[in-house]
């Protein structure tokens, strides 16, 4: 075979010299009689041929030895000069001849989808896949200018970057295309013939979503969900998702943005028949069963028709794949990772690397690690690897004794006076400043967000990284949460104290006597909820609305309802003060209460379905409190002079007011440098407005999954929407993936034994760690997102993959709560603890092996999760 | 003895530096509710700066030179401290740059595990027609 242009049909999987990876496989499938889109492959022979006429060896001199820049630079020049130049005019008259064929006995012109299809010919194991282009929606008159660009893709920064670490010579890789009818189907998805989650090989499942399959493979919508036995495919599970937007097969004329929403009749209506899901599962069966291992197939339905487009191994990629290359030991930054389990998009990421200083912090495909290494030369203890990270992951109520290495202390003294010289400053500042000191920061936030001066970078400089040096303290919120630190010191003082004077007292003592704290302004967003709730009691009709219609479609019948305008208007109110906030909060990408309120209003119709009083809680934790004092001052009593100057009391009560002071410090920073992140986010949703308006991005979104450096490269001009196109899809899926595990709680080190907490101590218990004690048994309801499940019934045990405050009010019906992450500190725990119930966190995949419905058996005192044999029956 | 006084008395300086800059900042921190808060503020500025004018009139010679050098030390390695922030913002830019960089060529390596459509090796082992 030459440069002849070749069909499909007439490629088998041993050409893949000839036609490439994809072109093989595709071809493979045609010849095995599978339906798949026809199309032709324009053989890697003829990028060969191209090359060599443009004499492209020229410019590859030297390409290994320079710097990234410069390669950068150099590789650009080569993409320009193959765009640049015409392909011989026999190979464009054989592809116009090749199209000719395929439309022939048409009515008219299609479109097509463009593929580069890499040969491995010579280079072993080696192969271009995720660096190399493909087009869709190709019409006949830019064949020639895509498959250009194809070809000129082997010159992308990535794919030569690669070539010069695996030592593969430049001038030996060409490239195939595949040119392939476009199916404009009416519905597609992905059919997995292994759960790729949990590998079970009995289950088939299948992801489908209306128009073309892009928007799902991408990530960009939720789609049906799918689960089939395999035996006989009968259908064991049917999830039929929301879809709100879809990718259409037709794009408009003058459409900006391929992404489109579904007409509402269609948002709840199942994509799939159960006919059709079983036909896909047969289809998805059979590939198995030609290839000979479990595979992930891309299909797509038009006019009723079933096509394949693709068919590939499934690869799951395991919990150690994402510490893959990483060198160093690391362990995980609780306090990010327990608020959300999700991965950081690129864009958020990138924007945490920049506030916290690398290398102390290190992110790690999305998640944010420690790197022991660094915090040990800054710790003054002696300690094996195992234990200190388990010092550094625990963050227990009751942190292990550690001994103090003499050889280090002398650095470590000095490492602190330079500490204190650095922050002391800081840290006097902060030390007895009136607890509403941060309100100032709103105005600099909406100065910031009005002046166009600010790009995101000089945001994220400006609100929550470096302070001026005659900013007010309140300004400064991210080194404020820093100086907060000293909550954790207090809370130590505090406990000592208590176990030396009143060791008898219970487990939570000193959080109880840390709680109750006024001005904490989470603690007020909640009971703004709960007023909201209040406010919609009174009227009949906004209960009758919010009770009856979803949390997103309530705000439009809301404010058609004449008898709703206070509720609105408080609603407005407390927007205002709190809109900054969202689910997922330190993610840029998380849609803020302001721009979305259905969480706002479900949490409110949560509150009015259970008919519960927060202010109950409060007054009932208020009284506990004022018993545990009692009881403390009578323990207290046998010491000397107690009785009569109380020294040991008041020192208790200093250093609990001071931790409740740092406490409430540490928790209000939170809630302006979530403020700030969201003016972040409105700045970089201006600019993506105004790459989308030039063209450069084509969805909303896909922003969030660019790095900063390609974010100020395409804002320059010097990158546009085909260079970011495949990088922006490639993060989206691995991005859906990483999702789907649980980050390594450390990468390098293991954690001890009794830290490791294997999930399964014996029969069917789960441990985790005690966040708040008491025992409780009830039934369990899994929640994912508390925006979508807001209806647990009261005496249920919450089952959560984390918490924030969006979960709140769910806290206020449920008897017990089990968390997948989470710490001592964590909010779970506080709030459980405020709320006086059990709470077990950090049970790893507890969401997955607990289902709802099942009893549980809830210890907090020994953070243990007992699933029960039984099904149904009512909480103790 | 001297040296070691010497030293004590420059530490104590700077030591006394922190506060007495923390308090200058006080009408700044203050500002929003300076109409009650400024006898505390102008309370903090006194004692303080007064502490620190008392030593250095109280303490001879060269002791007073130590413990003025401690606090003048201070002071400029606060100011520089400002101008580090911005080389540190610089810094991470930099590393952010290189990472991306690093990644990308990381990437690639990681998409050769992800290839998939060339690396159906046990292709035919059920060759199956429809």
């Amino acid at each position: 075979m030459g440069t002849e242009i070749l069909g499909l049909g007439d490629v088998r999987r041993g050409d893949v010299a000839v036609a490439g990876g994809k072109g093989a496989n595709l071809g493979e499938l045609v010849g095995k009689g599978f339906p798949v889109p026809p199309g032709f492959v324009v053989p890697a022979r003829a990028c060969e041929e191209f090359f060599q006429a443009i004499h492209l060896d020229r410019h590859l001199k030297g390409l290994d030895d320079i710097s990234s820049d410069e390669r950068d630079q150099r590789c650009s020049a080569i993409r320009e000069i193959i765009d640049k130049a015409d392909p011989p005019l026999e190979l464009a008259e054989s592809i116009m001849a090749a199209y000719g064929e395929l439309v022939k006995n048409r009515d008219a012109e299609i479109l097509c989808a463009v593929r580069s299809s890499a040969t491995a010919e010579d280079l072993g194991e080696a192969s271009f896949a995720g660096q190399h282009e493909t087009y869709y929606y190709v019409e006949k008159d830019q064949f020639l200018t895509m498959i250009k660009h194809c070809w000129a893709s082997l010159w992308s920064p990535e794919a030569v970057s690669y070539r010069c670490t695996q030592g593969i010579d430049h001038a030996s890789v060409f490239m195939a295309v595949v040119v392939q009818e476009m199916i404009l189907s009416d519905v597609s998805g992905v059919t997995f013939t292994a759960n790729p989650v949990t590998g079970s090989r009995n289950e088939i499942v299948t992801e489908s979503s209306w128009g073309m399959g892009a928007a799902i493979v991408d990530g960009r919508v939720t789609p049906d969900h799918y689960v089939m036995e395999r035996e006989g495919f009968k259908l064991r599970e049917k999830r039929i998702a929301e879809k709100r937007f879809m990718v259409p097969a037709r794009l408009d004329e003058g459409a900006k943005t391929r992404l489109l929403e579904v007409p509402h009749w269609m948002r709840h209506k199942e994509t799939l028949s159960t006919d059709q899901a079983r036909t896909v599962a047969e289809w998805a069966v059979k590939a198995e069963e030609h290839f000979g291992s479990p595979q992930d197939i891309e299909w797509a339905i038009a006019d009723g028709h079933f096509c394949m487009l693709q068919s590939r191994p499934i690869t799951v990629m395991g919990h150690e794949d994402i510490a893959q290359g990483v060198e160093g030991q690391y362990v995980i930054f609780k306090p990010l990772v327990e608020n959300f389990t999700d991965p950081l998009t690129p864009l958020t990421g990138d924007m945490f690397s920049l506030v916290f200083a690398p290398p102390l912090m290190r992110l790690i495909r999305g998640w944010m690690y420690m790197s022991l290494k660094h915090l040990r030369a800054m710790l003054p203890f002696k300690a094996p690897d195992e234990d200190l990270a388990s010092l550094i992951y625990g963050m227990e109520a009751h942190a292990p004794e550690m001994k103090v290495s003499l050889l280090k202390l002398p650095f470590c003294l000095i490492g602190l006076f330079l500490g204190y010289l650095m922050f002391g400053v800081l840290f006097a500042r902060t030390r007895r400043i009136p607890g509403d000191f941060m309100d100032r920061f709103r105005d600099l936030a909406r100065r910031v967000d009005d002046d166009p001066a600010y790009g995101p970078l000089e945001a994220l400089v400006r609100l929550a990284s470096w302070a001026r040096l005659f900013d007010p303290v309140g300004n400064q919120v991210l080194l404020v949460n820093f100086s907060a630190i000293r909550y954790a010191i207090r809370l130590q003082f505090l406990q000592k104290l208590m176990r030396r004077w009143a060791p008898d007292l219970r487990g939570d003592a000193e959080a109880l006597l840390c709680s109750g704290t006024e001005g904490v302004l989470s603690a007020e967003m909640g009971r703004g909820i709960w007023a909201l709730a209040k406010e919609a009691k009174k009227q009949p009709a906004v209960r009758e609305l919010l009770e009856k219609h979803k949390p997103d479609k309530v705000l439009a019948e809301l404010k058609a309802e004449p008898g709703a305008k206070e509720f609105l208007d408080q609603l407005d109110r407390f927007l205002a003060k709190n809109g900054h906030r969202a689910l997922k909060e330190l993610e840029l990408q998380a849609v803020r209460w302001e721009e979305n309120p259905a969480p706002v209003l479900g949490m409110v119709r949560n509150y009015l379905l259970v008919e519960s009083d927060p202010s109950k809680h409060e007054k009932k934790m208020n009284q506990t409190r004022l018993d545990l004092e009692k009881e403390i001052k009578q323990k207290l009593e046998e010491y000397p002079l107690e009785r009569l100057f109380r020294p040991r009391w008041r020192l208790i009560r200093y250093a609990a007011s001071r931790t409740k002071f740092f406490a409430r410090m540490r928790e209000n920073s939170r809630f302006y440098h979530i403020m700030a992140f969201y003016i972040l986010r409105k700045k970089v949703l201006r600019l993506e407005e105004q790459l989308m308006r030039q063209g450069r991005l084509k969805c909303k979104g896909d922003v969030f999954f660019l790095h900063w450096p390609e974010l100020v490269q395409m804002r320059a001009g010097d990158l546009g929407w085909l260079d970011v196109e495949g990088r922006i899809r490639d993060r989206r899926m691995e991005h859906i993936r990483l999702s789907k595990m649980a980050p390594p709680k450390t990468i390098g080190v293991r954690l001890p034994a009794r830290a490791e907490q294997p999930s399964e101590a014996h029969g069917a218990a789960l441990t985790g760690q005690s966040a708040s004690p008491g025992e409780y048994e009830g039934m369990a309801h899994v929640i994912l997102d508390p925006s979508t499940d807001i209806e647990l019934l009261p005496g249920e045990v919450l089952v959560a993959p984390y918490t924030d405050p969006a979960w709140t009010p769910l806290f206020l019906t449920a008897g017990a709560a089990v968390v997948e992450v989470g710490s001592y500190l964590s909010h779970a725990g506080t709030v459980a603890r405020e709320f006086g119930m059990p709470c077990v966190v950090d049970v790893p995949n507890c969401t997955a092996r607990i289902h709802s419905g099942v009893q549980l058996k809830v210890d907090g005192d020994h953070g243990l999760v007992q699933i029960l044999d039984r099904e149904g029956g009512e909480g103790t | 003895m001297t040296v070691i006084i010497w030293i004590a008395l420059f530490l104590f300086g700077m030591a006394l530096a922190v506060q007495l800059v923390a308090s200058l900042y006080g009408p700044l921190d203050y500002s929003y509710t300076i109409k009650t808060a400024y006898p505390k503020v102008m309370l903090r500025i006194l004692v303080w700066g007064g502490l620190s004018a008392a030593l250095a009139l109280l303490l001879g010679g060269r002791y007073r030179a130590a413990f003025l050098w401690g606090l003048g030390a201070y002071v400029v390695s606060y100011l520089l401290s400002y101008q580090a922030t911005k080389l540190m913002l610089k810094r991470n830019l930099r590393l952010l740059d290189r990472e991306w960089r690093a990644g990308r060529s990381c990437r690639a390596i990681i998409s050769t595990r992800r290839e998939t459509d060339i690396s159906q090796d046990s292709l035919g082992s059920a060759d199956r027609r429809f």
